[in-house]
């Protein structure tokens, strides 16, 4: 578990970068939401500032995300981009790959 | 060495002060007094950490539960956390209060955010069901 290598803050900066997270600042903390097209699939909210994580604030944030502590570690770090993050979510069942209808003959 | 002597008598697995207190005078005991004075702030730590509370709340930060939340409340490295098993959301503060007051504004705001349409995902659907029951206005 990487925690200790990362604030808040850059955890807001990822979400908004890497998944096109849109924050909102209507309380006193940041939530949003992931969104599939104009579906949204998971919320996230991170406290305001630059705080250091524990464990347990850095595990509840994975949680919200759908990830493993190892899969949110590596979207904080590079590895992980969001088109990873999507395929992560479709193994979960969370998106769902549409229907083909058009079976070869 | 001492330090992690004392550690391993005292259970830290515990979740009971008053266990605590019990393991904590039987380790004292024990222990040399060189090994109690290194040991004793640590374990406290330690013992602090795994600490945790359950309380029920009735009420969010501008509406009512019908009826009453489980919210269980651990110690964090830097504060603490709050969540509940009803719901995908927690709470942080650097105090219990302010974790639990942090979880209320969250469940508030999911419950406006569920209302506002239905371009959610699956999973949502039961949570809005869920908190449309619970929560009412005041």
């Amino acid at each position: 578990m990487n925690n200790a290598n990362f604030s808040t803050h850059d955890v807001k900066k990822c979400c908004e970068g890497k998944l096109d997270i849109g924050f909102r600042k209507k309380s006193k903390e940041f939530n949003g939401w992931f969104k599939k097209g104009d579906c949204k699939l998971k919320r996230i909210t991170v406290p305001k500032g630059r705080k250091p994580i524990g464990k347990g604030l850095y595990k509840s944030m994975a949680s919200q995300l759908g990830l493993q502590v190892a899969d949110f570690d590596d979207l904080l770090d590079c590895p992980l981009n969001k088109k990873g993050y999507e395929e992560i979510l479709e193994e979960n069942g969370v998106i769902k790959q549409p229907k083909d209808n058009n079976l070869a003959s | 060495m001492a330090n992690q002597t004392f550690i391993d008598i005292v259970d830290p697995r515990l979740k009971n002060p008053v266990q605590f207190v019990n393991d904590y005078s039987v380790a004292l005991v024990g222990m040399a007094t060189a090994g109690y004075a290194l040991g004793y702030g640590q374990a406290l730590q330690d013992a602090r950490s795994q600490w945790r509370f359950s309380i029920e709340i009735n009420r969010l930060v501008h509406q009512n539960l019908l009826r009453p939340l489980h919210v269980i409340v651990e110690p964090d490295d830097h504060g603490y956390v709050a969540k509940t098993p009803d719901l995908p959301l927690y709470g942080y503060g650097e105090d219990s209060t302010e974790a639990i007051a942090m979880l209320q504004r969250e469940i508030e705001s999911l419950y406006d955010d569920l209302s506002e349409g239905n371009d959610f995902g699956d999973e949502w659907a039961y949570v809005k069901d869920f908190l449309a029951k619970i929560v009412v206005g005041r």
